[in-house]
């Protein structure tokens, strides 16, 4: 039991103890003279005293009558010195004449002295203040009010805010009681009140204890055999399991689990609108926390990475940078950025310094030297930090590979081949494209590039008169221009006197176009002529065939006529080789180079069905289980933002501008503003400072309370003004001074802790102790401590041999799947849909750090573990490791092996004796009562009003029963039934029949409603049949509901009442729902409810066996759940 | 798979006895085995035991007039003009604009909008109401109608958050969890703290019900009042694999091994607590399979209830607060129902036939038992509707101007029994039905309200955490005297 409880549990108690509390007070109106009591007062008259009067006297009256200052003499900060008075009036209360009181005439203004001078109160306040008195001014403790200027000092004089001093530890007068120097400490106090330690616990109990709390699994019995039998002394033998258990990878699971806690830790975002739910990669921080603590990485260390992992300069997918989950696996709030902040701060400031900062959100902190100042120079940190689109890959930690990864490989590879395949359809598309139109190309080409201008005024050309042009031929505008580029380039780089193909271009090109047609002929006929630089056979067909052209225009059409014409006489024309190689996708000067350069032509409809297809690839890459993991990061903003206080928290009413810093209480008057980026880091530098007081005091307190069930402050998240005071602060000191000596070790607390002496005590009560130390605050024993629900669960999959022991990952199925086989940290954990066994055994929660978990014992515990299928798989299970690993069929062999499984010991006599007779019940596993329904088929006979040839249906696929594993089945066609309807069969010898038998004699009720939902089709009847009163009822229905009722109806033990559904005319489109709710009563007077919907099940299953009733008993019991 | 349905005459206890022991729950028992514990007397009760006995009943500071509270939840937000409030002046403006401009609401606006429903004065108080809730309107002299209730903002997800937890967006215990925790519940088989809703979640989901910084246990049972089967009611109710002598059996077992491990451990409160949870659990199997099974109610009372899951959900409200069920809540449906953007007149009709008759149902049956008086119900919507018609917005109500939009500004809720004035008609909206202009009521004054009859001051109720005394109006809401009996 944690002890914050406590301080909740008074609130929670309060009216319940209200009662108690009268009996034993005297009435708080008597009118006793000036008395001297200070406690005992009802819990009301307290809270009245809390929220009336505590901020009117704080408020108030305390900067002049309080410790600081006494005008007068007079104080008013405690209830003594209000009796007392000051120098004018005397005591300032008469509790025997309670409405005398100076106090009240002077607060009325009803004396000459009037207070306060300027304003007098209102006349709510002095009706309360006055209402106090006349109670007898009821007063928590003799403690004295602080003051707002209180508040401030508290920096100076509360304990956790003084710097940890290193004590040594006391002497203690039997050295051999001291294993460890934590036992000097706290054998020192138990001294002082006269109580002995409680004796070692035995090996074996230790054993467990030490296992469950380092790993969060039992020991083996191997494992207890070896440690029950070394001969070494207990400290040495001890020693060793410790530092086994602490190097086992199980040991970062386990209190990897406890950091969690204080990180919210979640798979989900909370409510979220329409947005994706999950965090695809909350996991990678899950398994950074697991892997940090196997690693023993140093807490201080620990604590940078998880706030600015990406300021350390790690190397690119460092698995480090998954850290920064701390801060953002948080709720989402809508994706309010201040709320999430808001969430941000109190991670930070409780989780690591157990300071409350997020109280200063609207108003300076009441209690704490957190002025709202402070809250948003640590906003605006968080509010110069930034998560990027896109998270970066890291290395894996865990090896996913598997199934799930080969299909996210698969699939990938599939989404990225179809973007490979869509490019190359384009490319493909592109080059016939400028082949087909070559004519509309080369005439617009031909257009644009004729201005006589150089490459690079080409290149400057307005974009919009290729596109005019393009539009003007309905040519895609890039397209063209790209084809403008190749032919330019390929005209500038032709010979132009010698080029086979281009010399006839460039020559006809510099004709005049007055005398073009003369020109041309002589033109061409010299170039044919010259036999040194022969023309390409295809140009010089197109060109001189029939005719020679007599336009320029004509020549563009004959030089399209040779690219485009790509059947005539074949690919083995001479010539064609030539030009079609200028289009070769390859090499061709008028080809589209690559992929790279298809998708710089695409068209926009083209670019939007390519970016489709490209999404659906980076989904996979969120979404897909098997996909890389990413780290969950946050990165610095481009420029730092300065934040503005919000009055009253209200970000519409902005207040004064403040520096990014840290906390005035930590860092006194010469703080200085942060100057890298956001901060963030110096941020996480000044938390994890050696001199910081609070995060090494706050780090070793929640270690020492999963050691010992109760920490040293029971307040482990606050260690502010109202936090409990230490149990033992000179050895809170003293762990902090070593945690931070040590180099931040969390595993060389845990060696410190456990080897203790104290650690090792006896859970066994003790009257004599616990007479003075009841609540065990001294530890003068160990504490019994229940399993929580991980280790419950892991350990049941321990023993049952089911236990998958790898490493991390994306999250396995929630707790309670019964095939479920891996530690509980794996599980998934949904904030909005959270699995009830996680409320149920008291989980953290998820909405904000945790400091504890409550510990509660309610009937759905007991319920999980007698009725859930998971603890029925694990009771199967380890009945079936027994029956393999016991050395006989004896029942006998068989409980030994349970027990050393189990509990590590072997059974007493008594048990033996009762397990033998658990196993010898005769009748032990009949199971429940036969289902009174059967599914089926059959006829009904209209002759006799009874149904005929009834046989069951013989296939169960899971949802269904069906007549075969094929289906539609060739002989039934759809015929059916499932829970909350089916289909009929192929005729009249196949209605659905579905049949309920009746347990014993008595009378039957019917309800429910025959739907048919389709207008095709002729509907479908139901009827009603009774093996002994034949038909009760018939409806038909045809897209429609029939009511379908039957008022009382006697039947027979044994006897059969049908649901019988057929076709009517045809079988087509006959579906229908039909889950009547049949009520029995007996002659008795008892009365069931069957209904069909709820109770429709597959085949039965084989009814537990004696020996899986037995192990789940053991399962449940007391000695398996807790630790003593 | 075959299974059993264990007979109330089976078991080892009777119903009746069952009901009584249960109201002194399992907590109430661990404490009287510790007082029993020699010399205990004189040992201050440890934390523990406070903590394990957390959900047993408790009393509140003041004297209660509602022991238990049933809130019948409208989720969308029903209109006040069509239901609870008449606004004659609608039927002179209809179809032309308001002569003071509309307040802005979630959408645009327009003319006025006439109520299509008849209005008409029930019982001796002589309140109207219109033809939609005619059943209810016959217990009108039961009922208190506030006609000027506020909310902050015209859109569901804040005003259920506030309507449920205080609080428009920060994580805040639910009303019912601040319940549980105050008062504890008298039936420690069944959940304290029960959410019906048909079909699902409401919208922002189990946020409505969470117990933030409180501890789970005060968290609400959400139960989709659509199945009709226990199991599916509530979580591992059934064993399907063991007949009941047979677990009878495991249990005896498990029974004798944890006090052979007692004895051997001098005894110990938590662990004997942990004895009795099973012995609970084993009765709790059938007194939850009764409470929710409605076929064991007499057939006047279903026919009185009606027909189809509004019936079936009340019948079985009525018989968890029977059975000592703290807080109940009961949503119309999954999603938001209520909000009818467009085709109200249709929306509504269908809605309120839906649910008239089985409230009223419950209001009389209630009052029948004689639980009435110690009984608060609640009945409205996390807001109201603007008495003007919505203008038509692509995507959603195109081509319609025959709706309202969401409206916080003034709408009406009604509270009955549990120590509220009957037949009375607290504060008043504008001539229209806009906003509330005569002692409004803010959703922190209901609560705060709420608070007072069940017996808590809301200013000193509170809960230590993060450094901080919360408390479920933060530091809002006074108490109406007025709708107090």
């Amino acid at each position: 039991m944690m002890a914050t409880e406590s301080k909740r549990t008074r609130t929670v108690t309060t009216w319940g103890g209200c009662l108690a509390a009268v009996l034993l007070v005297v009435s708080p109106n008597a009118s006793a003279a000036q008395d001297d009591r200070t406690d005992d007062w009802p819990p009301e008259a307290i809270s009245f005293f809390e929220e009336r009067i505590r901020p009117v006297l704080a408020e108030q009256c305390l900067s002049c009558h309080g410790a600081r200052k006494q005008t007068s003499g007079l104080r008013l900060d405690s209830r003594a010195a209000i009796l007392d008075g000051g120098f004018i009036e005397g005591p300032a209360v008469y509790l025997d004449d309670p409405s005398a009181s100076p106090l009240l005439a002077v607060l009325r203004h009803d004396s000459e002295l009037k207070m306060p001078p300027d304003q007098p109160l209102s006349d709510e306040v002095i009706g309360d203040l006055g209402r106090w008195v006349e109670m007898g001014m009821p007063w928590p403790d003799d403690a004295t009010i602080p003051t707002p200027e209180d508040v401030a000092d508290a920096s100076a004089t509360h304990w956790a805010f003084q710097p940890i001093v290193a004590p040594d530890p006391p002497a203690v007068p039997a050295p051999d009681a001291v294993a460890t120097p934590v036992d000097a400490f706290l054998r020192a106090r138990l001294d002082e009140v006269g109580i002995a330690p409680s004796p070692q616990a035995d090996r074996r109990t230790l054993l467990r204890r030490v296992s469950f709390d380092l790993i969060g699994l039992p020991p083996t019995p191997e494992e207890v055999e070896a440690f029950e039998t070394d001969p070494r002394p207990d400290d040495v033998a001890f020693a060793e399991v410790v530092d086994r258990l602490l190097a086992s990878p199980q040991y970062g699971e386990r209190w990897g689990r406890h950091w969690l806690d204080v990180a919210r830790y979640a798979d989900t975002k909370g409510y979220v609108f329409t947005e994706e739910r999950r965090y695809p990669y909350a996991y990678t921080y899950r398994d950074y926390v697991v892997h940090s603590f196997n690693e023993d990485k140093p807490f201080d260390r620990f604590i940078l990475e998880q706030l600015a992992a990406d300021q350390l300069d790690l190397p690119p997918g460092d698995p480090a940078l998954a850290a920064m989950g701390f801060l953002t696996v948080g709720q989402r709030f809508l994706n309010n950025a201040n709320d999430m902040i808001d969430d941000r701060i109190d991670v930070i400031s409780r989780g690591l310094m157990g300071l409350t900062v997020s109280c200063a959100r609207c108003h300076d902190h009441k209690y704490d030297p957190i002025p709202t100042a402070d809250y948003y120079s640590l906003y605006g940190v968080l509010n110069s930090s930034t998560e990027p689109d896109t998270l970066p890959l890291i290395t894996e930690l865990a090896d996913s590979s598997g199934p799930d990864r080969d299909d996210f490989l698969k699939q990938l590879e599939e989404r990225e081949a179809a973007i490979t395949a869509f490019l190359q359809t384009k490319h493909d598309e592109i080059l016939l494209d400028f082949r087909r139109r070559s004519h509309a190309y080369l005439e617009a080409a031909h257009l644009l590039g004729s201005t006589g201008e150089d490459a690079g005024d080409r290149r400057r050309r307005n974009d919009s008169v290729i596109d005019q042009e393009a539009r003007a031929r309905d040519l895609p505008p890039r397209r063209l221009s790209a084809f403008l580029e190749k032919w330019t380039r390929l005209l500038d780089e032709a010979a132009p006197e010698t080029n086979p193909i281009l010399a006839p271009w460039h020559a006809l090109a510099a004709l005049p176009a007055e005398s073009f047609a003369e020109d041309a002929a002589e033109a061409l006929a010299s170039l044919t002529a010259d036999a040194s630089a022969p023309l390409n056979p295809v140009i010089e067909r197109e060109l001189t065939q029939p005719e020679t052209p007599r336009t320029f225009a004509e020549v563009i059409e004959r030089y399209a006529q040779a690219f485009s014409d790509q059947t005539e006489d074949g690919p083995e024309e001479p010539g064609r080789p030539a030009i079609d190689e200028l289009f070769s996708s390859e090499s061709g000067a008028l080809a589209v180079a690559s992929l790279d350069e298809t998708r710089r032509l695409l068209e926009r409809d083209e670019r939007n069905e390519l970016r489709d297809l490209e999404r659906r690839a980076a989904e996979l890459q969120v979404n897909h289980p098997g996909a890389p993991p990413r780290a969950m990061v946050l990165v610095d903003t481009n420029e730092p933002r300065e934040p503005f206080i919000f009055v009253r928290g209200n970000p519409g009413n902005r207040g004064p501008q403040v520096p990014r810093q840290f906390l005035q209480l930590l860092e006194g008057e010469d703080r200085r503003p942060f100057s890298q980026g956001s901060g963030r880091l110096e941020l996480a530098q000044k938390i994890a400072d050696p001199s910081n007081p609070l995060t090494a005091r706050v780090m070793v307190n929640r270690i020492w309370m999963h050691h010992f069930g109760t920490p040293i402050v029971g307040t482990p998240s606050d260690f502010g003004t109202r936090s409990d005071q230490p149990t033992h602060p000179e050895l809170l000191d003293y762990l902090a001074t070593q945690f931070v000596r040590g180099g931040w070790s969390i595993k060389a607390m845990h060696r410190l802790i456990v080897n203790s002496r104290a650690y090792r005590q006896s859970s066994l009560d003790r009257p004599d102790a616990a007479a003075i130390d009841p609540e065990n605050r001294l530890l003068w024993r160990q504490n019994r401590k229940r399993l929580e629900l991980e280790p419950m669960r892991d350990a049941m999959l321990a023993v049952s041999g089911r236990l998958d022991a790898r490493f991390g990952g994306r999250p396995s199925p929630t707790p309670s799947a019964p095939d479920g086989t891996r530690r509980t940290v794996y599980s998934m954990i949904d904030r909005t849909f959270l699995d009830g066994v996680y409320r149920t055994f008291d989980f953290a929660s998820t909405e904000v750090s945790n400091p504890d978990r409550p510990e509660t014992i309610v009937p759905q515990q007991a319920l999980f573990l007698m009725n859930s299928p998971f603890v029925a798989e694990q009771a199967r299970s380890l009945a079936e490791r027994c029956r393999d690993e016991a050395a006989s069929d004896a029942p006998a062999d068989r409980i030994n092996r349970l027990y050393r499984l189990l509990y590590g010991r072997p059974p007493e006599p008594s048990e033996l004796q009762l397990g033998e007779r658990f196993l010898g019940r005769p009748d032990a596993s009949t199971g429940p009562a036969p289902s009174p329904w059967s599914y089926g088929f059959g006829r009904f006979d209209e002759e006799t009003g009874r149904v005929t040839h009834f046989r069951p249906l013989e296939h169960w696929t899971g949802e269904s029963w069906q007549f075969g594993a094929e289906f539609p089945h060739p002989e039934a066609g759809h015929l059916h039934l499932k829970a909350e309807g089916g289909h009929v069969g192929n005729g009249p010898d196949r209605a659905a029949v579905r049949r309920w038998t009746a347990p014993e004699d008595g009378v039957i009720r019917v309800e429910g409603s025959l739907v048919h939902r389709n207008a095709r089709g002729d509907g479908v009847r139901g009827r009603i049949v009774s093996e002994s009163g034949g038909l009760l009822g018939e409806w038909v229905t045809h897209d429609g509901r029939s009511r379908t009722r039957v008022a009382a109806v006697e039947v027979a033990a044994g006897e059969t009442v049908d649901f019988v559904v057929d076709c009517l005319g045809n079988t087509s489109h006959d579906s229908f729902a039909w889950s009547p709710v049949l009520t029995f009563e007996t002659p008795a007077g008892s009365r069931t409810t069957w209904d069909a919907r709820s109770d429709f099940r597959g085949p039965p299953e084989a009814p537990p066996t004696a020996e899986e009733q037995y192990a789940q008993a053991l399962l449940m019991t007391n000695e398996f759940l807790y630790i003593d | 798979m075959p299974h059993h349905r264990p007979n109330p005459g089976d078991l080892p206890v009777t119903r009746r006895e069952l009901l009584c022991r249960s109201g002194m729950g399992f907590g109430a028992m661990a404490l009287g085995g510790l007082m029993s514990d020699s010399g205990a007397l004189a040992r201050p009760a440890r934390a523990d035991d406070a903590v394990r006995s957390s959900l047993a009943p408790k009393s509140p500071p003041m004297a209660p007039r509602a022991k238990r509270v049933i809130h019948l939840f409208m989720n969308g937000g029903p209109s006040q003009v069509d239901t609870f409030d008449p606004k004659p002046m609608l039927a002179r403006y209809a179809g032309k604009e308001l002569p003071t401009e509309n307040l802005r609401t979630e959408r645009r606006t327009g003319a006025a909008l006439n109520s299509p429903f008849k209005f008409k004065k029930y019982g001796e108080s002589g309140i109207e109401v219109s033809e939609l809730f005619s059943n209810v309107a016959e217990c009108i002299d039961d009922i208190c109608v506030i006609r000027s209730m506020q909310a902050d903002v015209p859109n569901h997800e804040p005003s259920l958050m506030l309507m449920n937890c205080g609080d428009a967006r920060l994580p805040r215990p639910s009303v019912g969890s601040w319940v549980l925790y105050g008062l504890g519940t008298e039936n420690q088989n069944l959940p304290g703290f029960v959410v019906l809703c048909p079909g699902g979640y409401p919208i922002a989901e189990s946020s409505n019900w969470k117990s933030a910084f409180l501890p789970g246990i005060y968290q609400g049972t959400h139960i989709d009042s659509n199945h009709t089967s226990l199991d599916k009611l509530i979580e591992y109710i059934k064993n399907d694999r063991l007949a009941t002598p047979e677990q009878r059996a495991q249990l005896d077992l498990l029974s004798e091994l944890n006090q052979q491990h007692l004895e051997r451990r001098r005894r110990d409160a938590e662990l004997e607590s942990r004895i009795q949870s099973f012995e609970l659990a084993f009765r709790m199997q059938s007194e939850a399979a009764d409470a929710f099974d409605v076929s064991r109610e007499p057939e006047h009372v279903r026919q009185r209830y009606g027909e189809g899951v509004h019936g079936r959900q009340l019948l079985i409200a009525r018989r968890l607060l029977e059975r000592g069920v703290r807080y109940l809540q009961v949503y119309h449906g999954n999603g938001q129902p209520w909000d009818n953007h467009d085709d109200i007149e249709d929306g509504h009709r269908r809605l309120a036939g839906q649910c008239d008759r089985p409230i009223a149902a419950l209001l009389r049956d209630l009052k029948e038992r004689g639980m009435l008086d110690e009984t608060l119900v609640i009945w409205g919507g996390e807001f109201g509707r603007t008495p003007t018609v919505e203008l038509p917005t692509p995507g959603a109500n195109a081509g319609k101007m025959n709706g309202r939009d969401h409206n916080h500004y003034g709408f009406t809720m009604w509270m009955a029994g549990g120590g509220v004035k009957g037949g009375h008609v607290h504060g008043a909206t504008d001539e229209f039905g806009f906003k509330a202009v005569e002692n409004p009521v803010h959703i922190h004054d209901l609560h705060a309200t709420m608070l007072h009859l069940l017996g808590f001051d809301h200013e000193q109720f509170t809960y230590r955490y993060a450094g901080r005394d919360f408390r479920l109006t933060d530091v809002h809401g006074r108490v109406v005297h007025d709708l107090i009996a």
